[in-house]
């Protein structure tokens, strides 16, 4: 993790430009003195390793900084922001789980049918479609044509159409992995078993062969998670959502190292919480877990 | 073929099963493969049946299109069964569940994998007895115990509770046969049933089968690849070659007589019934033939053995041998008799 912090702190020094260029665009008549002492000032003029140590020292003493341009601490600004962007991500993955298991199982069901193939055809237009385009999608048609959402914005209506993207996209790879996992499971020898016992098809399904698919599919879901937080990003913007995700990309967009590095850490540090807890989800479900 | 046994079988009695003109071919890429080739027998009430034969012969896929548990597609089966005089491969979907662990149960050949790992031993137990017996969740737990009791398992109250990987391979398979015993069903397809075990477990797994088998009347097929086992447990022994039932006949007679080549291959040198019931010079797996065992393949029209017998005739690989009862109940399909 801290090396991590050390390489991320190296890597933002590649993109061209820094704060202060950026800082006096806006303004005339900067002479290069001034320009000079505002990067002292920030720490801006030892070479960027220097910087990146000095940044993973701080942290570690639990100063995250303080933004460039607003000069609030870095910690709390990002922290306000958190909840915002936890109600988006929840909206959209109930909405995901909602939409893409049901569909997912359904087409493992009905393999090779006709029903599965459109399922699938549909989720890979899913998986593929941006999620940045969905959502200028649904944003002209809801918004701006019928006007009955509102286009942004922070209150509880304006959540609608973000989480509607972020469900659709995740629902979209959530079907393909639960119809693949439970494609897996029904070819296992114990659901012959249960088939051999007189089971109706439906006690086969719900009983035998759904939990040992949603392990499957809690261990593949662990890993799209990161992958769905980069669509967070992506989508909050798109909606001007004030979730952390949009502080990021001003914050790239501005070259606020400080608020980019916070946003990095805070990112995985949720990522790596989240997969702590689907191990938890894991245990719960799987008995063979709790005695190892 | 099927009319000589039917005519023919010593005993007037009403079979429990009848398989008349079994077919099972898979569709590949590279065409058809005929895995059974036409296949007739019955099980009488009681009895147990052991249907031998090399790896790959096709013993698993008979006993599992009996039960309709082949995925078809890529299996095609024809043919008919009868389960006390009942056709069961024309039935619904529904009316199949109803014979499948009522009327005919199996323990298959993986005790590992054909447990569920996420359920209680309880709730595969009872799952059955609740669906056939309709009996409620308490009774059918007090069921599930006293089968884990007369398969001797021990402390079965704590078992019940348990997962199936706190337990070892042999505990599952007598699991499953408590599971296949539980509404005491007319027919028990027992698939290699040991062939995943270690010795001393696979001797202690019979002995539970046929004392079951006695107690309860059950009639059993019996499938394995140990003519040891044969010998001390089945009436009566079926043997398959590349998907054909090749010889049928008492398991006295068997071993006191066998008449097809491949029967007397298998035997080996010393077919002696009282040095294989002693145990001494027992072939307790087949013995080699030379020759490669056939896959399943396109269907073959004279006698799929005749690549590998020392006795080959020339219609023999032309014509498919009629079946010949030779003694009463021993039914041979070879053109050195007919
Ligand atoms: N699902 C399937 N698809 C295609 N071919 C199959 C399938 N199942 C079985 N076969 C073929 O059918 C033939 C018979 O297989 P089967 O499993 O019935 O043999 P077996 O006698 O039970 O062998 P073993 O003693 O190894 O269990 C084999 O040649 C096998 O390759
Ligand atoms: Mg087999």
């Amino acid at each position: 993790m801290l090396a991590a912090c050390f390489l991320v702190g190296l890597l933002i020094h590649l993109v061209p430009g820094d704060p202060v260029e950026v800082m006096v665009a806006k303004m005339d008549a900067v002479s290069p003195e001034q320009i000079h002492a505002i990067r002292e000032q920030l720490g801006l003029n030892a070479p960027p390793w220097e910087q990146s140590a000095n940044y993973v020292w701080r942290v570690l003493h639990g100063d995250f900084g303080k933004t460039i341009f607003g000069r609030e601490p870095v910690l709390e600004f990002l922290l306000s922001r958190l909840p915002n962007t936890f109600l988006l991500t929840i909206c959209g993955t109930v909405l995901a789980l909602a939409i893409g298991l049901p569909l997912g199982f359904l087409a493992a069901y009905h393999r090779g049918s006709w029903l599965d193939n459109l399922l699938m055809f549909i989720s890979v237009l899913g998986v593929s479609v941006p999620a940045f385009w969905l959502g200028l999608v649904l944003l002209v048609t809801f918004s701006v044509h019928f006007q009955f959402i509102p286009v942004a914005g922070d209150g509880p209506a304006s959540v609608i159409l973000p989480a509607v993207t972020l469900g659709l996209v995740y629902s979209a790879i959530i079907a393909r992995m639960t119809r693949s996992a439970m494609i897996e499971v029904l070819t296992e020898d114990f659901i012959r078993t249960a088939r051999s016992k007189g089971l109706p098809e439906r006690l086969v399904l719900m009983r035998h062969a759904l939990k040992p698919g949603m392990i499957a599919v809690v261990t593949i879901a662990g890993l799209i998670f990161g992958y769905m937080m980069g669509g967070q990003v992506i989508v909050e913007n798109v909606f001007s959502w004030n979730g952390i995700g949009r502080v990021a990309i001003h914050a790239m967009l501005q070259r606020d190292y400080p608020t980019i590095q916070g946003f990095i850490i805070l990112f995985a540090a949720v990522i790596v919480t989240v997969s702590l807890l689907l191990d938890l989800v894991y245990m719960w479900i799987d008995p063979r877990i709790i005695k190892s | 073929m099927s009319d000589a046994m039917v005519q023919n079988s010593p005993e007037t009695v009403q079979p429990v099963l009848s398989v008349r003109n079994l077919k099972v071919s898979f569709e590949g890429p590279k065409g058809r493969a005929v895995a059974v080739d036409n296949i007739s027998f019955d099980v009488r009430p009681g009895e147990m049946l052991a249907l031998v034969g090399e790896s790959g012969c096709g013993k698993s896929t008979v006993a599992l299109s009996l039960m309709k548990l082949l995925a078809s597609p890529p299996a095609i089966i024809e043919g008919s069964v009868y389960v006390k005089g009942r056709e069961i491969f024309n039935l619904s979907k529904e009316e199949i569940s109803k014979v499948r662990g009522k009327e005919m149960a199996m323990i298959f050949q993986q005790p590992m994998t054909s447990l569920n790992p996420v359920l209680t031993i309880e709730r595969q137990l009872t799952e059955g007895l609740m669906l056939h017996e309709g009996l409620t969740r308490k009774q059918a737990r007090e069921r599930a115990r006293e089968n884990l009791d007369l398969v001797g398992i021990p402390s079965a109250n704590e078992r019940l509770n348990q997962y199936p990987h706190q337990l070892s391979g042999g505990m599952r398979q007598r699991v499953m046969i408590a599971m296949a015993m539980s509404c005491k069903p007319s027919i028990l397809i027992a698939d290699e049933p040991t062939t995943a075990l270690d010795v001393t477990t696979q001797a202690q797994i019979l002995a539970l089968m046929s004392g079951l088998q006695d107690e309860f009347g059950i009639s059993t097929i019996l499938i394995t690849h140990d003519l040891g086992v044969v010998a001390e447990t089945a009436n009566r022994v079926a043997v398959m070659y590349a998907g054909r039932i090749v010889e049928t006949a008492t398991s006295n007679d068997l071993f006191s007589n066998p008449s097809h080549p491949y029967t007397r291959g298998l035997l080996g040198a010393v077919p002696r019934l009282d040095a294989l019931l002693s145990g001494d010079d027992m072939p307790s797996r087949l013995r080699e033939i030379p020759g490669n065992v056939p896959s399943a393949g396109p269907a073959v029209p004279g006698c799929p053995f005749a690549p590998r017998c020392d006795r080959v005739k020339d219609r023999c690989h032309t014509q498919r041998p009629t079946p010949v009862e030779l003694a009463p109940g021993h039914i041979v399909s070879c053109w050195e008799y007919a």
